[in-house]
């Protein structure tokens, strides 16, 4: 059996995936929540409290690393990345999960789940977006994918007593099944041609020729279209207007902020990390991914009256957005990091709000259903507006600076095109954002009701609502901090 | 040769089962027809010098996964399945045409890219329980662990959707589920 | 305190205006809300005078006040600081938006007291004017775009001001859609220049950098084309949008929907103003490129001659004075498209005076008469005197007779449009017949509402009454400034010193006119002639004959007093005037508009989404094979392309 094998962990590698061991100690916390109490008050009680205390946890473990001089660092047998871009993946997720947390529950409560379930599979969730931004190899890329997924397949349906909902639970178990086989098939491809699945060795091999193959190409191209089903981006976008439809609101919310920020990390991880040389060869792909999704998306949102398939198609356009971040230099990707972090703070918010909206078990569906909502609720509507002006990308907020960054990008690396139809789409974009505030603030008839906010669900709304002004207004300060956690990547 | 033969059947067999698995009506002779695909592919991964992933994959999936489909198949009493009408011509050609693309460009991407080139055997031990074990502890721990993680998280979702979800009914039979 | 230190505070005022008013305002009652408002364009006015007085101490060629407030984007090759920069061009501004503004604002006071949603109101208007100097101050191109949204958007508000009426609503859609288009120019414009300018190695894109580093772009070119043409062509596209001008005038008289001191101010005297002032203050760029600069002058001639055949005809008294609008600022256009952009400025000025007087003369007799339609108007001078003396000031000045200050401005736009080096006989000749007709129109409308016996009922014409002092006293001072503003920029013939020609000289590039003193007299004289002849005839008509334009729906209604004789009249005005109008109209309406632009941007472009939008949710029919088949097909998708075309590259 020879001399025993150290296992390859070094000192500060636990530091390093602090935040993940945080909420996987939250997750196992919430088990032994369900398990302990047996009243619902208990219960819920110390689920908000561990929840809370584990999302710090996270923020302050992510804090802890040393990032050094900046440079990547590979921990634990190499799986692992540490490095500034995990950071600041690791505070938005973490953010993320107390946001979730404190604006989901009321939305969980009346989609009959009880929270302590609900957050107990969530965590699992939030453990795979942790990942995502840290996989330094296509394996742990594939686990961390299907560790955020799975139990959002099972959120999805397992409290819904409608058709509808367990028919979009099904479907997104099916095709993200597919989705999954697909880009497994890519690794198997790209492992087929390289004999490796770490970045740096395939980026090494990738640029220097050392074993040209198509099936590395093949590979590259199915991991791709992999993760682009993750994103939401055409042409593997079907799954999200039903999906996002049928779910519960507060597994939407997930999906759309987490699920697809955490696609977006290892995407971007993926393509302009030490991969980047192969970047030139799915240029084109992506070229057509961005476009379609831009077109598909905005066009399709335009006419929807459904507020939840609205959201779910402007997701789709935003992918699109954030991807053409990847096509330009550095600065490009960084345009993408930023807009990820403004897109995620922004649809946090929104969903936030439109959780609160509703009547007993029934929640707001159409952008009728918003008629009139600033009259009664003039609080709330004006941070929705702020997160929804966001989206659209109207100056002051972070969305229109975000989105300057990005066709600024775009046009420095000459893809002029594919900048003005960014442009011509978000006026499609500013179409049907502003339908729902035209809903709010100028009709009258409506009478939307509001589910009551705690004093908390204020703070974080107004927090978000703030942060969200902040990087339109003063954006300088992170993205100075994205352009270094970029510049870590490679 | 008689290695090539070997895999020549093993192949055909794999594919012509797992044809089968996806055009027969019957549900009981689709899955025997999938343990049938599943039991080449271990022949196959046997020829690889692969013998832990072979054995690996009898057990797990000709065994496991293949009696708990069946299982299923029993407890839902399946019927035959009804014969697809033949109205969506269009769209079955799309698909056969996707479908046809998608071998034709394969065959076509693996003959560009190895045609008759070899590359070296594996190393001696490749695939053997120890060096699999060893790597599983050193360089894979990770995604050893995080695959603990994912089953965990498939429990406890398996746990939650046999609970039934609202939380009336789950108050009604408390008892009986901790 | 310092000029920077007042520039910062000319701003922060009404933006602390418009905060306290929005977040406190229901706390703090309506009545509070209007003090406060005004207050703090008060201040502002004292704040800008006392940074212009700071900045008139220094030396002539370094007179600019800069004043940094913090960074606003920093992606190290790219930098926007929000910052301010006042130098002569903007001092002027600065002087119109917060000194107009501030009458504006204590005349609402008046205007909106009956009014529940006055602190919703004063919010807006606070705002505008914040973001008006944001336009007006912003030292770059960034920043001004910041303003340039923002005047839009409170454009949009105020329009829609009284949403409840169906009509009013979409009225600010109107403004706000058809703005967007210009906006969108302007940014692509933007684009352009930072691209340029950043190849080049300068990746600022405030006003002072551009200018300084002009000269390297110059031989950029895309396809051919110059980027400098190009880029000045999007920026004055985004100017068509927001100063009405043709293309994409048609939004103002839509927007005469909102209360009136807000036509005044926004609609009138200020933010469409904007597109003269970015094209005055993008002077370098518009130099560069002599094919737009004559683009602009002429679509400012052909507005200019458009707006007032329609200022013509039309019968509500806003919408009369809306058309003059577009139509003087297309002398505005006229004269920063020859190059005389002090002259543009010059009318920017007199006509924020004495088209801000006019629409709140306007609104003082919406506000006694409680019509808008000057066909039921007539003898309302012996009820409203004040409104009645300020208002002649007024249409004295726009009409271009001298010796109040439109006399001055546009004499000074036609003698440069005729003599200047890029002027033209067509465009002075356009330029001269729009004089007359705004003369025409303007005391056509003075006669109708002012002049001749009452048109109204014994019991409405009872009820009209002077407005309270809070509107009176605005509109005097507005007459006064109407009258003696012209005295800023005399004649060159005149052997007077051009006052704000030499404060403005050290901003713009000389300006040399060929022609002497004999010329622009003679001109003088026939524009003078023109505007005589034309207010003559319209007093003669509409005064003396005591003619009233026919009812919309024909002859059915027409007033027993109206006789025959008239009618013939009116049917040569129709045929003359009315009928070419209209089928200009109706062939811009039908033809250019409905089937051109309304077809391709409310038709065709949004039909297009609308039919990728049926089509995307036509494919999205819920069926999980046909989504999984979608699926599979774009990965096959990707990796055939792979095969056929990925092979070809080359490893490197």
């Amino acid at each position: 059996m020879g001399t025993p094998i150290p296992l390859p962990i070094m000192p500060g590698d636990l530091t390093a995936i602090g935040p993940l061991l945080a909420v996987v100690i939250a997750a196992a916390g919430f088990l032994a929540v369900d398990m302990a109490f047996t009243r619902e008050e208990l219960k819920n009680r110390w689920t908000f409290i561990i929840g809370i205390i584990g999302a710090a946890l996270a923020a302050v473990t992510a804090l802890m690393l040393d990032i050094g001089t900046g440079e990547s660092r590979l921990i634990l047998g190499e799986a692992l990345y540490a490095d500034l871009y995990t950071v600041f993946f690791d505070l938005l997720f973490a953010l993320l999960m107390g946001a979730s947390l404190v604006l989901s529950w009321t939305a969980v409560e009346r989609a009959r789940m009880k929270p302590v379930e609900f957050y107990s599979l969530a965590a699992f969730s939030f453990a795979g977006m942790f990942l995502t931004s840290r996989a330094a190899d296509l394996l742990s890329l594939f686990l961390a994918i299907e560790l955020l997924s799975m139990p959002l397949y099972v959120l999805a349906g397992f409290a819904t007593t409608s058709k509808t909902g367990r028919e979009a639970a099904l479907k997104y178990f099916v095709l993200g099944s597919v989705a999954s086989a697909i880009l497994l098939f890519g690794i198997a491809l790209m492992y087929g041609g390289t004999g490796s699945i770490d970045y740096v060795e395939l980026g090494a091999q990738v640029s220097s020729g050392g074993r040209d193959s198509p099936l590395v190409l093949a590979g590259l191209a199915l991991i791709l279209a992999g993760l682009a089903f993750k994103v939401g981006a055409v042409p593997f976008h079907m799954w999200t207007p039903d999906v996002y439809e049928g779910s519960p609101t507060a597994v939407t919310a997930l999906m759309a902020t987490g699920v697809k920020a955490a696609g977006l990390a290892a995407a971007i991880r993926f393509l302009a990390g030490p991969m980047a040389a192969a970047l030139s060869y799915v240029s084109v792909m992506l070229w057509w991914i961005v476009a379609l999704s831009m077109v598909v998306g905005n066009a399709g949102a335009m006419l929807q009256s459904n507020v939840k398939r609205l959201l779910a198609y402007s997701s789709i356009a935003h992918a699109g957005y954030i991807l053409m971040g990847l096509l330009g230099d550095s600065l490009g990707t960084a345009a993408a990091v930023y807009y990820t972090a403004v897109y995620v703070l922004s649809v946090a918010g929104a969903f936030g709000v439109v959780q609160y909206f509703g009547d007993g078990d029934r929640e707001l569906e159409t952008v009728d259903d918003f008629n009139g909502a600033a009259k009664r609720h003039p609080w709330i509507s004006l941070l929705f507006t702020i997160f929804l002006l966001s989206l659209a990308g109207i100056p002051p907020t972070g969305g229109f600076v975000a989105k300057f960054f990005v066709f600024g990008s775009a046009i420095q690396t000459g893809h002029i095109g594919l900048a003005l139809l960014g442009v011509l789409t978000s006026v499609i974009g500013i179409y049907y954002y502003l339908r729902l505030v035209i809903a709010m603030w100028m009709k009258d008839e409506g009478r939307p009701v509001l589910a009551e906010l705690s004093p908390t669900s204020w703070v974080v709304l107004g927090l978000l609502a703030a942060s969200v002004l902040a990087l339109g207004c003063m954006p300088g300060w992170l993205w100075l901090i994205v352009q270094s956690a970029v510049v870590s990547l490679v | 040769m008689l290695t090539t033969a070997i895999f020549y059947v093993l192949s055909f067999v794999c594919i012509l089962a797992a044809l089968m698995t996806v055009t027969l009506s019957n549900p009981v002779s689709c899955a025997l027809s999938l343990i049938l695909c599943l039991a080449c592919l271990a022949g196959l991964y046997a020829q690889l010098a692969a013998g832990y992933v072979a054995v690996l994959q009898i057990l797990i999936y000709a065994g496991a996964i293949m009696v708990l489909f069946l299982f299923v198949v029993m407890l839902l009493n399946l019927s035959d399945e009804e014969a697809a009408e033949g109205r969506y011509d269009v769209i079955r050609g799309l698909k056969g045409l996707i479908c046809f693309a998608f071998l034709v460009d394969l065959y076509v991407l693996v003959e560009v890219s190895l045609g008759g080139r070899i590359y070296g055997c594996p190393a001696p031990g490749l695939g053997s329980l120890e060096a699999i074990g060893e790597l599983l502890f050193t360089r894979y721990m990770v995604s050893f662990e995080v695959i603990s993680l994912l089953l965990t998280a498939a429990v406890v979702g398996v746990v939650l959707i046999t609970r039934k979800g609202p939380a009336s009914a789950l108050a009604a039979g408390r008892g009986g589920s901790s | 305190m310092t000029g920077e230190t007042l520039l910062a505070l000319v701003v922060g005022f009404p933006l602390l205006g418009a905060v306290f008013n929005g977040f406190f305002g229901r706390f703090h009652g309506r009545r509070l809300a209007g003090y406060l408002a005004c207050g703090a364009m008060a201040m502002a006015f004292l704040s800008a005078l006392g940074a212009v007085k700071d900045l008139a101490g220094l030396d002539p060629q370094v007179r600019t006040i800069h004043k940094h407030l913090y960074t606003w984007i920093d992606a190290s090759t790219f930098k926007v600081d929000m910052a301010l920069t006042l130098d002569p061009l903007s001092a002027v501004m600065i002087l119109v938006v917060t000194g107009v503004g501030f009458l504006i604002h204590v005349y609402s006071i008046g205007y909106m007291a009956h009014d529940d949603g006055r602190v919703r109101y004063f919010t807006y208007l606070n705002l505008f004017v914040f973001f008006m100097l944001m336009l007006v101050l912003g030292s770059s191109l960034p920043v001004m775009f910041l303003g340039w949204e923002g005047v839009g958007l409170c454009s949009y508000l105020l329009i829609g001001f009284w949403f409840d009426d169906i009509a009013k609503a979409v009225a600010g859609k109107k403004a706000f859609l058809v703005n967007r288009i210009g906006d969108m120019f302007f940014v692509l414009g933007m684009f352009l220049l930072f691209w340029t300018y950043h190849a080049v190695g300068s990746g600022s894109l405030a006003f002072a950098d551009m200018q300084a580093n002009a000269e390297l772009i110059q031989a950029a070119k895309i396809g051919g084309v110059a980027v400098t043409s190009l880029a000045a062509f999007c920026l004055f596209l985004g100017a068509t949008g927001k100063s009405a001008q043709i293309p994409l005038f048609v939004w103002l008289p839509d927007a005469m929907a909102g209360p009136t001191p807000v036509s005044a101010l926004i609609h009138a005297a200020t933010m469409v103003t904007a597109g003269v002032y970015m094209v005055a203050r993008m002077n370098f760029l518009f130099e560069m490129s002599p094919g737009v600069m004559s683009l602009v002058a002429w679509v400012g001639a052909l507005t200019a001659l458009f707006a007032a055949t329609i200022g013509m005809a039309a019968t509500d008294i806003k919408k009369v004075l809306a058309y003059s609008t577009i139509s003087q600022l297309g002398y505005m256009f006229v004269a920063v498209g020859v190059g005389s952009y002090v002259a543009g400025i010059f009318h920017l000025v007199t006509h924020a005076f004495f088209k801000g007087l006019l629409f709140l003369g306007a609104g003082s007799v919406i506000h006694g008469v409680t019509t808008q339609d000057i066909r039921q108007m007539g003898g309302v001078r012996h009820k409203m005197p004040w409104t009645f003396w300020t208002f002649l000031v007024g249409t004295w000045a726009i009409a271009g007779l001298p010796p109040f200050a439109g006399f001055f401005s546009k004499d000074e736009i036609l003698f440069h449009a005729y003599a200047g080096p890029h002027g033209s006989v067509p465009l002075w000749f356009i330029g001269y017949l729009t004089g007359a007709m705004t003369a025409f129109y303007m005391f056509r409308l003075f006669a109708l509402v002012f002049l001749g016996k009452t048109r109204m009922s014994k019991k409405e014409y009872g009820k009209v009454h002077e407005s309270p002092a809070t509107m009176t006293v605005p509109l005097a001072i507005l007459a006064g400034l109407s009258a003696i503003g012209g005295l800023m920029g005399l004649p060159h013939a005149f052997h007077m010193p051009h006052l704000l020609g030499d404060w403005l000289a050290p901003v713009f590039p000389e300006f040399h006119v060929a022609a002497g003193a004999g010329t622009e007299l003679g001109l003088m004289a026939a524009s003078v002639a023109a505007a005589i002849a034309g207010s003559l005839l319209a007093l003669y008509f509409y005064f003396k004959k005591g003619y009233v334009p026919v009812p919309d729906n024909g002859k059915a209604s027409l007033p027993a007093s109206v006789a025959r004789d008239k009618f013939y009249i009116d049917e040569v005005y129709d045929g003359l005037v009315v009928m070419p109008m209209k089928a200009i109209a109706r062939f811009l309406s039908a033809t250019v508009d409905a089937a051109g632009v309304d077809r391709v941007a409310s038709g065709w472009l949004p039909g297009l989404a609308g039919w990728i939008s049926k089509g995307v949710t036509a494919l999205q029919n819920g069926n999980t094979q046909r989504y999984a088949m979608a699926l599979f097909a774009g990965a096959v998708a990707l990796i055939v392309y792979v095969s056929l075309f990925g092979v070809r590259v080359p490893l490197a």
